[in-house]
């Protein structure tokens, strides 16, 4: 072998060895950019038994120390969203609560309505505080409103319409433009 | 006529046995316990509804807490464990509960596998009393002259054979 042949041979490797990494080293990439930029799901309604039925009872105080009950807002929807301040997707969440809630607060015809779920008032008191939102956020200590509907994960999200009855249960997240779909989809029967 | 007399006893004896097994089975374990006891055997029975693979009773997610709780509110209530499990199936789906209930269509489960039993044992009973009844109980004259004709072809007078046969 001529010193040109052995030094032809690692050469022809590292150039099989680059084909081949560059497209692999492509592939990963993209998988990445489209997991970094792909939107988080959200609005994903799924079945529950509480569809269709009257709303279990929704009786509490609130952070503020005031008293709510949800038979006080029959007439229009309500959006019963369980969160807790550790949670990542309620927190990805809460702006479109806030931008729903100002959108229906002159017409009146919708409102939110958060449980705390496993987590302190004094956090949902600062959470608020920091990231918006003026309606009832109510305290669930036992969490037994929690079981009432069946929370199985946070953020969930029933939404009541004017008659009482649960005509849809969110998870994952909700956004603003998604319950208005929902309520013009249950308005028009 | 004594061996007729003592097969069905044996039927008799096996299905007694049978019964008691099934109603061990069902009533064994109904005797009085604590409400403690009760409450935490039922929520072995459900499912925590945001653990992966563990029941309310294994688990301490702040739903098997409340699962709990409630378990023992409606215990104290005097809510038998059928209507205990229906409220928590009526909330979560029948999916939370990790044994099926006795009723209804998932009743089915319980139910298929003993009625799948006693009939597979009435029709093993009738086949074997077909068989017997069926086998001829003493050897009938063709018989005989089948077994006459065997034993004359292989007794060594009655062989043609010089060498004596066999290896």
């Amino acid at each position: 072998m001529t010193d040109d042949e052995f030094d032809e041979a690692p050469r022809s490797t590292r150039r099989t060895a680059l084909f081949v990494a560059a497209p692999v080293l492509v592939v990963m990439l993209a998988f990445v950019w489209i997991l970094a930029s792909s939107e988080p799901a959200t609005d994903r309604q799924v079945s529950s038994p509480l569809l269709d039925e009257v709303a279990p009872e929704l009786k509490g105080s609130t952070i503020t120390g005031t008293g709510f009950d949800l038979d006080n807002r029959r007439g229009q929807f309500v959006v019963v969203n369980f969160f807790a301040t550790w949670c990542t997707p309620c927190l990805r969440e809460h702006p479109e609560l806030v931008r729903f809630s100002e959108r229906h607060a002159a017409a009146g015809d919708a409102s939110v309505v958060s449980i705390v779920y496993d987590d302190q008032a004094s956090d949902a008191r600062q959470f608020f505080a920091e990231q918006g939102g003026d309606w009832p956020v109510v305290l669930d200590p036992d969490g037994r409103v929690a079981l009432e509907y069946g929370v199985a994960g946070i953020p969930e999200s029933f939404i009541v319409a004017p008659d009482g009855t649960v005509v849809a249960k969110v998870i994952g997240g909700v956004t603003a433009n998604g319950l208005d779909q929902l309520m013009r989809e249950v308005s028009a029967g | 006529m004594k061996q007729i007399a003592a097969s069905k006893l044996t039927w008799v004896f096996m299905a007694g046995i049978l019964v008691v097994v099934l109603f061990i089975g069902a009533v064994g374990d109904s005797g009085p316990r604590s409400n403690a006891e009760r409450g935490r055997d039922l929520a072995a029975t459900i499912k925590c509804p945001t653990c992966r693979s563990q029941s309310a009773a294994d688990s301490d997610a702040a739903a098997a807490r409340a699962i709990r709780t409630e378990i023992a509110r409606r215990i104290d209530g005097g809510e038998s464990n059928e209507e205990i499990r229906a409220y928590f199936a009526d909330r979560y789906g029948e999916e939370v509960l990790l044994t099926p209930s006795g009723s209804g269509l998932t009743g089915l489960v319980w139910g298929l596998p003993v009625a799948a039993l006693v009939a597979s044992m009435i029709g093993l009973g009738l086949v074997l009393r077909r068989w017997q009844s069926r086998a001829p109980r003493e050897a009938t004259a063709a018989d005989r002259t089948l077994v006459d004709a065997y034993v004359a072809d292989h007794s060594p007078a009655g062989r043609d054979d010089p060498d004596g046969g066999g290896p």
